[in-house]
């Protein structure tokens, strides 16, 4: 039953991710996958938990697909954005504190469980930290998915806001300074 | 192999990390007897469902639940930082002349499997995306989780 359950989910991910392609979804494996899995799980009532073995292919296929692109500048890449990269990153953790505590305070979320939903980091080490300290584990991983969802669908939004940046006032400027 | 010995260290996110830090190293140009390959995409994409679907079974009914009640102010907060984050994307475009796709993932408030299959996909400079996110990963885990958990109980 096990394995016929964690099959059904398998094919539920593998049916919504290629609905999402077609659709034309951001991230369409991820999404997909994670919405088909949820929708098999929780419509049929199946309990699946995921297989340690699974988690780790996952990561190992994601993890080799990254390296592998990686080109030898990266390390001088590495030095060069450590800097702003530490600014960039302190904020965003920051103001996930901030949004943590703000939802805390204004009784949309308990302390413990506003804390952990809303700074942003990887679904699993949040959900798995918090339920170790007895907290809604529930509550965390529902406030990531719409972290997620919120992020990857407003992605092309910020990218051309970015892009109208740079055309009006980066690029504009550097041909201004070239002539 | 390298991340099969980050995940046996303990290091967060040990097996994602581990096998882009050894991929990286075996697929260069100067390895000897080796070319540098593209790593498939059907493979990755597999990858990403099964990410999906990992994540996807951690929903249960309770959670759907109580996100429905907490969806719009956590999807607001998102979208803010978004905004706050343009700051930051102005910058990194000005001051370190990085193209748009690569300054909006670096500071994209996603995870580093995420993040960094978008900046395949936008075709963005992996290394300085993965940098960033390296760095916001060891922050969370060895700064902001042991405050927390120190204030928290």
């Amino acid at each position: 039953m096990g394995l016929v359950s964690l099959l059904a989910v398998l094919a539920g991910s593998l049916g919504a991710a290629l609905a999402f392609r077609w659709a034309r979804v951001p991230l369409w494996a991820l999404t997909g996958g994670l919405v088909g899995a949820a929708a098999v799980n929780l419509g049929l009532g199946l309990e699946v938990e995921a297989p340690n073995l699974l988690v780790l292919g996952a990561k190992l296929l994601i993890g080799t697909a990254i390296g592998a692109s990686l080109s030898p500048d990266v390390f001088r890449q590495f030095m060069r954005f450590f800097g702003p990269g530490v600014l960039a990153v302190t904020t965003v953790l920051a103001v996930g504190v901030l949004f943590g505590w703000g939802f805390a305070a204004w009784g949309l979320m308990e302390p413990g469980e506003s804390m952990f939903g809303l700074v942003p980091g990887g679904v699993g080490e949040m959900v798995a930290t918090a339920a170790s300290l007895g907290l809604d584990g529930a509550v965390v991983t529902g406030a990531h998915m719409v972290r997620l969802f919120t992020v990857v669908l407003s992605l092309p939004l910020i990218l051309r806001a970015a892009e109208a940046i740079h055309r009006r006032w980066i690029a504009g400027t550097g041909s201004d300074q070239a002539e | 192999m390298v991340g099969g010995l980050f995940e046996y260290l303990g290091i967060p996110a040990g097996m994602l990390l581990g096998s882009a830090i050894g991929a990286a190293l075996v697929n260069q140009p100067g390895m000897p007897r080796m070319r540098p390959v593209a790593f498939p995409r059907a493979l990755r994409q597999t990858g990403l469902v099964a990410i999906g679907v990992v994540s996807g079974v951690m929903l249960t009914v309770d959670s759907l639940a109580s996100t429905a009640a907490v969806a719009l102010p956590v999807a607001g907060a998102y979208l803010a930082l978004g905004v706050v984050n343009l700051v930051f994307i102005t910058l990194l475009m000005s001051r370190y002349s990085v193209d748009p796709a690569t300054a909006v993932l670096t500071v994209t408030p996603g995870g580093l499997s995420e993040v960094s299959s978008l900046a395949i996909d936008k075709g963005a400079r992996l290394g300085v995306v993965l940098t960033v996110h390296a760095v916001r990963l060891f922050a969370l885990v060895f700064l902001v989780l042991p405050v927390l958990l120190a204030v928290l109980t």
